[in-house]
């Protein structure tokens, strides 16, 4: 492991002791993190925060809430490869034990923020092109599956979306899932996409009723 | 790694026993359980990249790739009882197809294509993909050989991994990521690797295609023939692919003790010699000086009118029959026995006879066992393809050593081994400096067996490396590196090949007159054999195997086609053989020993021989001083596919069928008897060689022998050979069927003494002061070649390559047109300047220039000695 915020701990914890670095978090996970917030925020930025801090805290304390007349929908807490939270989890503490307990992961703690006038659909669509550009072409799922669910999501964005389109969607997120793929970019590409589906599906939908973005 | 352990295993509630090391893969393939694959392929290593073989293992959280994972006692795999696998098999075919241009009408893949099979068997039957298709270059070619099409690839790695692991000629690889990789070659360098042609049938879709077989046939239409390649010694086995009665395509046919799974781009591509437009359709017969088209009856009848009037008149000594390498067993025997019982001589020879002291190569595949390898005068790379690439195995694989001893460099000297590159006529003194230099690396515990090692070290005194320096052109230190090695080494074996055998002429002793008997002349190569001999014993009695050119080198002579052997080498003086041979044959035989090739042109200077039949092959061009001499044999008889120089000189040319064309056999490099079997018909009125010549002993033996030449097919001919040939009484035809029949070894006495062997200092001579010595190269202007256009854009120019220093002294240049002059004659030429061949010597290729190397020669036997001149 050779990323700088771990070595940065490896003097304090010599020099201070386990049970120093231990006491700094707010939670059993010890010491401190750098959590990231950007997305349409007020104060988008970085921060090393007692390990445990809740997402909401850090949403509002330190970035400084939605930017004016803005709502709050929903975040993935730790980077692009990381399924979806919303509302209900805003008390939740972002650390490596708890994030998972409701569904998602901590990642690299770098949250991205959506708010109620940006595209959910639009959103996954963004972040699944990056993916599809960014696979290696090793294995078969990764590199076919990957630009067929940019293309669908991308039919939804342009009103072209059909019916059977989230079933389509669903069963990419299982089959480029954990165990069908060489390594984990596929999945993690999924764990947004999955969520979304989940807490989003109404945005979905309506792109295929109305045949359009409703955000554009 | 297989082990002797078996595990146990369940596959789909099947109890399956296998090595140790298998993979899941393997043990379900093994069992009857079908698994898709697209990446994988039995003959290249896994890397689990397409995930189509993906099974689930009882334990483990996802599905597994079934060719990586390794067996393990008490596993539990499901494959087809696994809905979840299915289904992601299922998905990875849709996955494959979005993007696949599904254009399998008009892709030659098309009825034998992988990705068409597994989307029958294991795929979801329909797409629902709607999107745009990618698109890539559809119709890019990758040299002269294949076409790509990028948008067909699945990006399975095959071809790059076959080329990188077996051929070890990394030429092509995938370039860019993601959906947008491509499979190409460098900076779109056409492809060069002789083993391209490989990456065909391997691709599981139509991405790679051959660009001589685009759209020549579907390949259903295709008549697929069990046939041998005919263009070298191996004897690869193959499918001739045949569409209204034309070769469309040659494939290769699985043999693990010949060619696996593979060919040469040779054997594979140079098809087309078989339905040339010039192929001899008709008899000729030369009327008024020209020749002009004849029927059989009226061919064969002047053919055997011509030999009876010169048995008549100047008795049978006055004929001679000049046999082939290329033709087959049935073919050489026929002939031998026509020669020698109804013209009544033994006046039998064939060029590029193997001397019967040369022993055979005892096995292809052990090739990849052996951790020093010694080329000696033998270049496999053009030579016989398939030797080359068991060699790489070794190397590539097993870390193998290859010491070139050659006067050029050649492909395998690409691995870093050691090269002694001798001025031809310094083989011997430079092999005796290697033996000494290997007494000197303390080798001693390997000799145990020889008798007189003690002697030799006396005789190989004057042979010290630094000594040997300056006549051989062999820096000192390479032949100790060499020495090194093969002291260390476990199990070397040498290899050596026709232009080794010059060696013994050349450093043996004065030449002989061309009117020496025919024994002393074939004892000339002697001195080359009895070194091999000697480095073979000195490393403790390993093998030491020859490796000829011609595809039926080993079957000319085991069938006889010589001037002092009959079938089965059995001496021609032996009295009790030429009893048992007349009664087979039915009819007396002559006790006098033949001429040999050299024999017979000194005859036919002299006016002797007035009358000569020569079956498959053209001394006019390959020998163009004897061949001279052939215009003064009043009456000549050629038999062959085209009109070459010597049919052009003949009475009578008689049009013959080619390997695709008629059954017969032949004897691989390794002594393995096999069958050819005719996968078309001739064209026009060609025939087989065994009809012509049954037909023509019809017309020329009395009634009562009539019977003994009643043969019907082949086959008959074959059952004689059983009869005739020591050691062939077992033949198992359905075996010579198959994979090849070998016969049994005849069991060689250990050798156990050295045999002195001294090596002369080949005379300087200032006016020509370089030794010119030729090869092959695999693509060449050769007799079939020249017909098979596709593989003549590959041809280079005639060239002559030249040291650096000597090119600096003659005041030669890159490029320069020269003449090369020797006493016999000249030649133009190319220069190539390289520090690929030795000092002093020049490299010319053979069968490339439009006049023939062989107008330089004095003889067969010896380099000749050239200048260079612009």
């Amino acid at each position: 492991m050779n990323n700088v915020e771990t070595l940065c701990n490896v003097p304090h914890i010599i020099g201070k002791g386990a049970a120093w670095f231990k006491n700094l978090s707010k939670t059993t996970n010890g010491g401190t993190k750098i959590y990231g917030v950007s997305g349409k925020v007020q104060r988008p930025g970085a921060w090393e925060l007692p390990m445990g801090t809740t997402i909401g805290e850090i949403l509002n304390e330190y970035a400084g809430g939605m930017r004016e007349g803005l709502k709050f929908r929903g975040l993935l807490p730790g980077g692009g490869s990381t399924d979806f939270l919303v509302e209900e989890h805003l008390d939740v503490p972002m650390d490596f034990d708890t994030i998972p307990e409701v569904g998602s992961r901590m990642g690299t703690g770098t949250m991205i923020i959506l708010d109620d006038q940006t595209c959910p659909v639009g959103m996954v669509h963004n972040l699944e092109r990056f993916f599809a550009q960014e696979s290696c072409g090793w294995c078969t799922p990764c590199r076919d599956g990957l630009p067929w669910v940019e293309k669908v999501l991308r039919a939804l964005e342009e009103g072209r979306g059909q019916p059977g389109d989230l079933d389509l969607l669903e069963r990419h997120g299982r089959f480029l899932w954990l165990g069908f793929t060489f390594c984990a970019l596929a999945p993690g590409a999924m764990e947004p996409l999955r969520s979304a589906l989940k807490y989003f599906r109404d945005d979905f939908e309506q792109h295929i009723r109305e045949k359009r973005c409703p955000w554009r | 790694m297989t082990t002797d352990r078996m595990v146990h295993l369940t596959i789909d509630d099947q109890e399956i026993g296998c090595p140790e090391g298998w993979t899941v893969y393997e043990a379900a393939t093994a069992a009857g359980i079908h698994i898709p694959t697209f990446c994988h392929h039995e003959k290249l290593v896994p890397v689990g990249a397409c995930r189509m073989c993906l099974v689930e293992i009882e334990g483990t959280l996802g599905l597994q790739t079934s060719c990586t994972a390794p067996v393990r006692e008490g596993m539990v795999v499901r494959v087809h009882t696994s809905p979840r696998a299915v289904e992601a098999r299922r998905a990875n075919i849709e996955f494959l197809l979005t993007n696949h241009p599904l254009d399998c009408p008009v892709c030659d893949k098309g009825g034998e294509c992988p990705l068409q099979d597994q989307a029958l068997l294991d795929g979801p039957g329909n797409s629902r993909y709607v999107e745009e298709k990618r698109h890539k270059s559809k119709r890019y070619p990758l040299g002269e050989f294949i076409v790509l099409d990028q948008e067909r690839c699945v990006l399975c790695w095959r071809c790059i991994r076959f080329l990188d692991e077996w051929a070890g000629d990394h030429e092509l690889d995938l370039f860019g990521r993601g959906a947008g990789t491509r499979l190409t070659t460098f900076q779109g360098r056409p492809l060069t690797s002789k083993w391209q042609g490989n990456t065909i049938d391997i691709c599981p879709v139509g991405a790679l295609t051959s660009r001589i077989f685009r759209f020549e046939a579907r390949v259903w239409e295709l008549t697929n023939t069990p046939s041998i390649c005919p263009l070298c010694s191996v004897g690869c086995n193959t499918f001739l692919g045949v569409k209204n009665n034309e070769v469309r395509r040659i494939t290769p046919r699985e043999n693990p003790e010949i060619n696996d799974v593979w060919v040469c781009d040779k054997g594979r591509f140079a098809h087309s010699f078989v339905d040339h437009p010039e192929r001899l359709t008709t008899p000729l017969v030369r009327r008024d000086g020209k020749l002009e088209p004849a029927t059989w009856s009226e061919a064969l009848d002047v053919v055997a009118r011509g030999f009876k009037a010169v048995l008549d008149q100047d008795g049978s000594q006055a004929i001679a029959g000049l046999g082939s390498t290329r033709v087959s067993n049935e073919a050489s025997y026929l002939f031998q026995r026509f020669v020698r019982s109804v013209l009544q001589t033994n006046n039998l020879d064939h060029l590029e006879r193997m001397p019967s002291g040369a022993t055979p190569l005892q096995s292809l595949p052990n090739l990849e066992h052996r951790d020093v390898i010694v080329l000696l005068g033998a270049d496999p790379s053009t030579e016989a393809p398939l030797v080359e690439l068991w060699i790489k195995k070794a190397v590539l694989r097993h870390g193998a050593k290859v010491i070139v001893i050659n006067p050029h460099k050649i492909e395998l000297s690409r691995y870093g081994g050691p090269w002694l590159g001798y001025r031809p006529g310094s083989g011997l003194a430079l092999l005796n400096s290697l033996m000494r230099a290997l007494l000197d690396t303390g080798l001693r515990d390997r000799t145990g067996r020889a008798t007189n090692v003690d002697e030799v070290r006396a005789w190989l005194e004057p042979f010290g490396p630094d000594r040997v320096e300056r006549t051989t052109g062999v820096q000192a230190a390479a032949i100790r590196q060499a020495a090194e090695l093969l002291a260390q080494a476990k199990q070397p074996i040498i290899l050596y090949g026709p232009n080794w055998l010059l060696e013994g002429p050349a450093g043996s002793a004065a030449l002989l007159p061309t009117g020496a008997p025919s024994e002393q002349r074939a004892g000339l190569v002697r001195p080359a054999l009895d070194l091999v001999a000697n480095l073979a014993l000195l490393l403790g009695g390993v093998e030491a195997g020859f490796v000829p050119w011609d595809h039926n080198t080993l079957g000319a002579l085991e069938m006889g086609v010589a001037p002092d052997l009959y079938p089965g080498q059995q001496p021609v003086t032996d009295n009790r053989v030429r009893s048992r041979m007349a009664s087979f044959w039915g009819s007396a035989l002559s006790p006098v020993r033949g001429l040999d090739f050299d024999g017979m042109m000194v005859a036919a200077r002299e006016e002797g021989l007035k009358a000569m039949w020569i079956l498959g092959a053209d001394p006019a061009r390959h020998c163009r001083v004897a061949g001279n001499l052939l215009g003064q044999i009043p009456f000549l008889v050629v038999q062959d596919l085209f009109l070459t120089d010597t049919a052009s000189l003949a009475e009578v040319v008689l049009p013959a069928t080619s390997f695709a064309e008629s059954d017969g056999s032949a004897i691989n490099l390794t002594g393995r008897l096999q069958a050819v079997t005719a996968a078309k018909y001739p064209p026009g009125q060609a025939r087989a060689d065994w009809w012509i010549i049954t037909q023509l002993a019809r017309l020329m033996v009395p009634p009562k022998q009539q019977r003994a030449w009643a043969f019907s097919s082949p086959q008959h001919v074959l059952d004689e050979m059983a009869k005739v040939l020591p050691g062939y009484r077992n033949l198992d035809r359905a075996a010579m069927l198959a994979g090849g029949w070998q016969p049994p070894r005849p069991q060689e006495a250990q050798r156990r003494v050295f045999t002195r062997v001294n090596a002369v200092t080949p005379k300087e001579d200032p006016e020509y002061p370089l030794v010119l010595c030729t090869g092959r190269l695999l693509y060449d202007r050769g007799a079939l070649l020249h017909h098979a256009e596709p593989v003549q854009h590959v041809v280079p120019e005639g060239y002559v390559m030249i040291h650096p220093g000597d090119a600096g002294q003659y005041g030669l240049a890159d490029g320069d047109g020269v003449s090369l002059v020797s006493r016999a004659g000249r030649l133009r030429s190319t220069v190539r300047v390289s520090d690929e061949v030795a000092p002093g010597t020049v490299f010319a290729p053979l069968n490339v220039n439009d006049a023939p190397l062989s107008v330089l020669f004095d003889d067969r036997w010896t380099w000749p000695r050239v200048q260079v001149v612009k």
